[in-house]
């Protein structure tokens, strides 16, 4: 990437969005979308992306992007509002926000709350965008030395952390990572061309399609899991001034850095997303913050900026591994994963060799996208109040009509709307049984790649068994990722949890009792 | 980690039948090419059904720890599968199977029509007003801006 014609070719692929008044229209309209999807109780960004890609894959890859771009930014933004207004987090990466924002608008400062929390998220967005724009070049470079057995720990490294992490046992997010990779494996075997799970079917031959899938999974059983709260009925809050003093956001600017850095490191370890970066921030916040504005969980703005600050840095945080190793970040990225794929573009080191302008474009369009998140976010907050209180017995029919059209646009095929209602239907009920479904989308897409890495692997030490295990542990970077599973399948283990209760009561000695 | 909470009706059930169909889909994986070798074609497919049985297993023995909920099938049908639910899936079923005969208009309307009406529990005009006016923005954003195709029948 050296070079100054690079850093001139750099820049005017970062300028693109912002020149070209297609593309800069498309990221506005997305973050505008972007700010009422993810601030709505029962859309999701993931949702609206999944959607999203099968009504632009006939589109330039550069449009598809920047309006998922800017969907993906004020989506994450936007669950924040209602997480104030309304005490119901619009998505999961706001629930931290919920704790201290609804009690500062039950104070009566719901606007402050709203115009803090607006300005601290476009904080933690462009802090990722800068850890994307610094890291994701030095980490391509390294990933040109990974061998296909390092693509095999990395993703399974992926589909243990968000099995692990997002869930309520590693059990459950171990089978719905398992489920995702053999629903990924179904059609003709890429290296040999054998039927697997096709049934005698020929459309089954080239798999199941996985935009289905994942429409099926965050669309249908999102909408059906939502019925469950049909008459809930949300606590409307007055808005007055939004836009905050300097002084008070410079009082802030130090613990929302520190709160971006966790959310970029939290996003870019692939399959963990703003939802985790943000309650890992707002318990660091708690821990940390001598002498918060407020108690935390009462109105402390503090609790209010750490989450806020953490899950939009993790928007580029997240774009990192997809970028350079073609592993999801997170459920969303996993979706964009998808939509590169369907524009012939391969996601991994090479993309950042082969196509360049494309990852700067990305960075350029992401800086946009905060941007217009920040407009959007400091305005039109009385229109605001009106749409997110729309009903869930209009919102959930209309999900699911959009989830039949996005579905049978894919192909023009009403079987796959048959898949999108099974996996809606399957989804529901792994839902409701404690199964996270983020685990069965990132088993989707990283299942085909597992599959290849792991036959090239064994293919390269003549299918012995034994030489594999040994290169786990001779090679420098795969004995690190080969003992992070080791560590991470630990830490879930009952040993692990009675040692650490015995660590808690040595060190509260004789005071702790 | 969460707090561990109570099992809900049908939790068991689910994995069982969860764990059943992991073993039918270990079985089938092992007909792709059976052990003939360590890199064949099915020998991905045999190790992700083998995590789905032993993660299933492992849930099964940790369910079996929890106390077993109260009020049997008429719970379940109350608390996971209530009659709303059931009404939803039914309707986007029929919704599938008139999508291509009787074309997208009329179908997703329809749709649209009787579950809202269904999830609001009646005022029919409030739901016709809302259904047309919302099919009318969805068929004009995709069919006419995203040139999304649309299922559609000579009639109309």
């Amino acid at each position: 990437m050296a070079g100054g014609a690079m850093e001139g070719s750099a820049f005017s692929y970062f300028m693109m969005s912002w020149l070209d008044p297609s593309l800069l229209a498309l990221t506005a309209a997305g973050a505008l979308a972007g700010v009422y999807i993810g601030a709505i109780p029962g859309l999701s960004v993931t949702m609206a992306v999944s959607i999203l890609i099968s009504f632009t894959f006939s589109w330039d890859v550069n449009e598809a992007l920047a309006l998922m771009g800017g969907v993906f930014c004020g989506g994450v933004y936007g669950g924040s509002r209602t997480a104030i207004l309304l005490n119901i987090p619009g998505a999961p990466s706001a629930i931290a926000t919920a704790l201290d924002g609804f009690p500062l608008a039950q104070r009566g400062e719901a606007g402050r709350a709203i115009g803090v929390s607006t300005v601290v998220s476009v904080i933690g967005g462009m802090v990722g965008v800068a850890a994307l724009a610094v890291a994701a070049p030095a980490i391509s470079d390294f990933a040109l030395m990974f061998a296909p057995r390092d693509y095999l720990l990395l993703a399974i490294i992926g589909i243990l952390l968000v099995g692990s992490l997002s869930g309520e046992s590693l059990a459950k997010g171990v089978f719905a990572g398992a489920l995702g990779v053999l629903i990924g494996m179904v059609g003709l075997d890429p290296m040999t061309a054998e039927g697997r799970f096709t049934f005698g079917q020929v459309s089954l031959l080239g798999g199941i399609p996985y935009v289905a899938a994942m429409i099926g999974f965050f669309g249908v059983a999102e909408a059906l899991a939502q019925l469950h709260h049909l008459h809930t009925r949300p606590v409307r809050q007055q808005v007055d001034r939004i836009v905050p003093g300097w002084s008070v956001i410079r009082k802030y600017i130090p613990l929302s850095l520190r709160s971006s850095a966790i959310g970029v490191v939290i996003g870019a370890l692939p399959g963990t997303g703003g939802d985790i970066a943000a309650l890992m921030a707002y318990d660091q916040a708690k821990r940390t913050v001598k002498n918060p504005s407020r108690p935390f969980g009462q109105g402390a703005y503090e609790g209010l900026v750490a989450p806020e600050s953490a899950n939009n840095a993790a928007i580029g945080g997240a774009y990192i591994p997809m970028l350079t190793l073609g592993l999801p970040g997170d459920a969303v990225t996993a979706v964009i994963i998808g939509a590169l794929f369907i524009h012939g573009l391969k996601p991994g080191p090479m993309l950042m060799i082969e196509t360049p302008h494309l990852f700067w474009f990305t960075v350029g369009n992401l800086t946009l996208a905060n941007l217009f998140t920040l407009v959007f976010g400091l305005t039109g907050i009385r229109v605001f109040a009106k749409i997110v209180e729309c009903p869930r017995a209009i919102l959930i029919p209309l999900i699911i009509v959009l989830s039949v059209v996005g579905t049978y646009a894919i192909q023009n095929s009403v079987i796959d709307i048959y898949w999108m209602l099974a996996f809606g239907v399957l989804g529901y009920f792994m839902k409701m049984y404690g199964y996270q479904v983020g685990p069965v989308i990132l088993g989707v897409i990283l299942g085909p790649l597992m599959d290849v890495s792991y036959r090239r692997a064994m293919l390269s030490v003549q299918d012995d068994p034994a030489a594999f295990a040994l290169e786990l542990v001779i090679h420098p970077i795969t004995l690190v990722l080969t003992l992070s599973i080791a560590l991470l399948l630990l830490s879930q283990s009952p040993a692990w949890a009675a040692g650490r209760a015995r660590l808690a009561r040595w060190r509260a000695g004789p005071n702790g009792g | 980690m969460l707090e561990p909470r109570p099992r809900l009706p049908g939790e068991r059930g689910f994995t069982v039948v969860l764990l059943a169909a992991s073993v039918v889909l270990l079985v089938l994986a092992f007909r792709i090419s059976g052990f003939s070798s360590v890199s064949s074609a099915g020998v991905f497919p045999m190790i992700a059904a083998a995590v789905m049985v032993m993660s299933l297993a492992v849930v099964l023995l940790h369910e079996r720890r929890i106390e077993a909920p109260i009020g049997g099938t008429s719970a379940f049908f109350r608390r996971v599968t209530p009659p709303v639910l059931l009404a939803t899936v039914g309707l986007m079923a029929a919704l599938m199977l008139l999508i291509e005969p009787a074309g997208f208009l009329p179908a997703a309307g329809g749709f649209l029509f009787v579950t809202m009406l269904v999830l609001q529990g009646g005022r029919p005009v409030r739901a016709a007003v809302i259904s047309a006016v919302s099919l009318a923005v969805i068929y004009a954003v995709f069919r006419l801006v995203f040139q999304v195709v649309l299922p559609e029948v000579e009639w109309l």
